[in-house]
């Protein structure tokens, strides 16, 4: 077996672990970060921060920026497994590279579109304190019980057919990615929202709704109804994650 | 008490005690209302469910007659497909079904002018090995209105079943270009798959969760398995075996899965196989991963929880196969390396280094995408990349000094408006030629159950339809030798069984021709 054929076949087997690398390096620098300069965004608050020109100033377009793709980097990665193997299986060998960056390009991109509007909805919801925040809770859980969630979040699941050559493959790989995106804004836009707008343990609320939205994720499709079919099992499954990653390290520490 | 389950067409045609009794167990149950856990709807239902397929095969349950919503939460819509626990589930399903019947069979009440039969006490589901020479019919008690005494509700007959002809004539085609194969899966040497364009393994690919509907079957659940169900139902006519979400309401269903399971069994037996996963991800099933587990109702009133793993000995289930020997003229899987220049002796040795090889699998060549088929067939070219096609004909001709690639052809985000259709696939057929007068190029042939469900948006598939999987290296291997892999393209074609199948909708996503190496 060639060097390349066992990294080829060790790279699908880790796309998992490597997502979830991705996703830890990103909330470690928004950690790190929370403490110096992209605090004003992440744990600034109240309408102090909209009003006063000296805070605004701090919220340089560059820091918006760096904040919204920290938190997409940290949470949407665990979401990616199955579009990432979609691609990764239907791509040849040399077009993965370009196939995979048209997607994430494309995903990323209209995440980005839909952060304008989050960041600005969640810092006007910082304003009212925790009655806002209450509110906006109340209106995602609404969202979260709802079939018409369900919906999106069975078009999650979506795996096309894929072009496999030319500027096809990395056509189709785009609206693939663009049309995932819009999927996955449309079921967890709430979950973007609600930690970013908490008056304070936001990195924390961040990390809780990054968790339950990769446990509903590996769930399979299910009919739309009222009532939140899966979120107990979602809550279930990432208990049990936490505890088996738990459990790993623990014995990996042990042992070493 | 050791339980044998035995040959249907071997007990003596036509109304043996075993097909009587169970015939009478049957009525017995399908006199019970749907709602009760011991009722022939609810087993049905088990397997699955779906209130407008039902109310089209004339199944429709009352909304009084429904299970709880507890009941059905619990027990309903659980058939594992497209997975690794595809077997084991069944398995079970099955196991616990008997228990069932031959609570039914006490509970019958024999009519006084009935012909006196005891109730054999060591009753177990016979099985139909449609394989078997003179024995590819369905047995003739499931295809008579009559009772044996003449009267007319024998409640193994069914009206919704078609057959390949959809005549109402069952039988399981065995030659011809639809033929159904018993050998293609059992020279598969690995239980697991993946679902990733390579070998979807023996009993079916590797996944994480409960498995209701996954896109890509497993070998065995392939051939035989899908298209016994596609010919017992019904092609352009959809019969209550066609669906999975009813296809457990037809009594011959029993005895088709009791014969599937026991080509699991004689897999296992097989030198070259190389046994059930001990991997606790199958072992323990969904419920490893907190998901729903596998669970049936017991005539006593209890549940009975089961996993894959107490379903790998039947020792512990108590019941055998009276026969499980291998099909005559079955071919090794040496026979490739051999045909590819390896001696026996080299052969053999290629083989278990290809088992232990790491898998690996990339993209050989695809189509373009959104193929529909028109008056029941499509032709479209394959283009091969250059790069790897220069890879998989060097591995070829390394033979025998290294173990040769496995080529796959996938059918990929395959969908239809209802199930029931077969696909054969043809491979660089000249043009205007006869396909049944070319075997040596037909890949092989796929049955779409499931197709419709699997094309819904909000099923278990998001509606992108079902991925089938041909293993074609024989005959890519013939390809190579002949130099007509050279072309960098393979022309292939699609032809439905039936052709008035355009309201069937068949649409194929893309047509993938991968290459796995171990």
């Amino acid at each position: 077996v060639s060097t390349a054929s066992r990294a080829r076949r060790s790279f699908r087997r880790i796309i998992p672990g490597a997502l979830i690398t991705l996703s830890a390096t990103a909330a470690l620098a928004l950690v790190l970060g929370a403490g110096h300069q992209l605090a004003p965004i992440i744990c600034g608050g109240g309408p102090a921060l909209l009003a006063t020109p000296k805070l605004m100033a701090l919220i340089a377009p560059w820091r918006l920026a760096a904040v919204w793709l920290l938190m997409l980097a940290a949470m949407t990665p665990a979401l990616l497994v199955l579009p990432v193997r979609h691609i990764w299986d239907r791509s040849f060998a040399d077009r993965r590279p370009a196939t995979l960056t048209a997607f994430s390009v494309a995903y990323l991109g209209i995440w980005t579109l839909a952060g304008a509007p989050l960041i600005v909805l969640a810092f006007t919801i910082r304003a009212f304190g925790l009655v806002g925040w209450g509110v906006a809770a109340a209106i995602a859980v609404g969202w979260q019980v709802s079939p018409a969630r369900q919906a999106c979040l069975n078009r999650c699941h979506r795996r096309p057919a894929l072009s496999a050559s030319g500027a096809r493959s990395l056509g189709d790989a785009a609206t693939y990615g663009l049309t995932h995106g819009v999927w996955c804004i449309a079921t967890c836009w709430p979950w973007m929202l609600t930690p970013l707008a908490l008056p304070q343990h936001q990195l924390a609320a961040m990390a809780a709704a990054t968790l339950y939205v990769a446990a509903e994720r590996i769930d399979a499709p299910a009919p739309p109804h009222w009532g939140g079919r899966s979120s107990g099992r979602a809550v279930r499954t990432a208990a049990a994650l936490v505890w088996r990653w738990t459990a790993a390290a623990l014995v990996a520490q042990a042992a070493s | 008490m050791t339980f044998t389950r035995k040959n249907a067409w071997d007990l003596g045609a036509p109304w043996p005690p075993e097909v009587l009794w169970y015939a009478r167990a049957v009525k017995v149950m399908k006199a019970k209302k749907a709602a009760d856990p011991l009722s022939w709807r609810f087993w049905g239902g088990i397997h699955g469910y779906d209130a407008q397929v039902w109310k089209h095969m004339g199944q429709a349950v009352a909304a009084a007659d429904m299970p709880t919503k507890a009941d059905f939460d619990k027990f309903w819509i659980q058939c594992q497909h497209g997975s690794w626990y595809f077997l084991p589930w069944h398995r079970g399903y099955l196991w616990a079904f008997e228990k069932v019947v031959r609570a039914a069979m006490a509970a019958y009440v024999l009519p006084a002018k009935a012909a006196s039969a005891d109730l054999p006490k060591d009753w177990a589901l016979p099985y139909w090995n449609y394989f078997k020479p003179n024995q590819a019919n369905l047995p003739d008690a499931f295809g008579s209105p009559d009772w044996p005494d003449g009267t007319g509700d024998n409640p193994l007959y069914e009206t919704e079943r078609w057959g390949p002809d959809d005549n109402g004539k069952v039988y399981i085609p065995l030659t011809g270009p639809n033929a159904v194969e018993e050998n293609g899966s059992l020279g598969e040497p690995v239980f697991a798959g993946v679902a990733d364009g390579g070998s979807a393994g023996f009993g079916g690919p590797e996944t994480d969760h409960f498995a209701n509907h996954d896109p890509t079957h497993g070998i065995l659940e392939t051939q035989p398995h899908d298209w016994v169900h596609g010919n017992v139902g019904g092609g352009n006519k959809t019969g209550l075996m066609s669906d999975p979400r009813s296809a457990g309401l037809d009594p011959i269903f029993w005895l088709h899965h009791a014969n599937i399971d026991r080509l699991w069994e004689v897999w296992k037996a097989l030198p070259w196989a190389q046994g059930d996963p001990t991997d606790p991800k199958w072992t323990g099933g969904p419920a490893y991963f907190r998901k729903r587990p596998f669970v049936m109702p017991s005539p006593d009133g209890s549940t009975w929880t089961y996993t894959p793993g107490d379903m790998a000995d039947l020792k512990s289930l108590d019941y055998v196969y009276d026969d499980v020997a291998p099909p005559a003229g079955l071919a090794p899987p040496t026979h490739r390396l051999q045909a590819l220049g390896a001696q026996p002796d080299r052969a053999a040795a290629l083989l278990n280094e290809v088992i232990a090889m790491p898998r690996t699998v990339e993209l050989l060549g695809a189509s373009d995408v959104g193929l529909r088929l028109q008056g029941g067939e499509i032709s479209t070219r394959v283009a091969l990349q250059a790069a790897p096609r220069a890879r998989l004909a060097a591995n070829l001709s390394a033979v025998p000094d290294a173990a040769p690639d496995r080529v796959f052809l996938n059918l990929e985000n395959v969908r239809a408006a209802r199930d029931g259709g077969v696909l054969t696939v043809y491979i660089n057929l000249p043009a205007g030629a006869n396909p049944a007068g070319h075997p040596e190029l037909r890949a092989g042939s796929v049955a779409l159950f499931g197709a419709a469900q699997a094309s819904e948006p909000d099923g278990g598939h998001a509606g992108e339809g079902l991925t089938l999987s041909l293993e074609i290296s024989s005959l890519v291997d013939r390809l190579h030798l002949s130099g007509a892999l050279d072309a960098g393209q393979l022309n292939v074609r699609v032809i439905a069984r039936s052709p008035a199948l355009d309201d069937a909708q068949i649409s194929i996503g893309r047509i993938g021709v991968y290459r796995q190496q171990g």
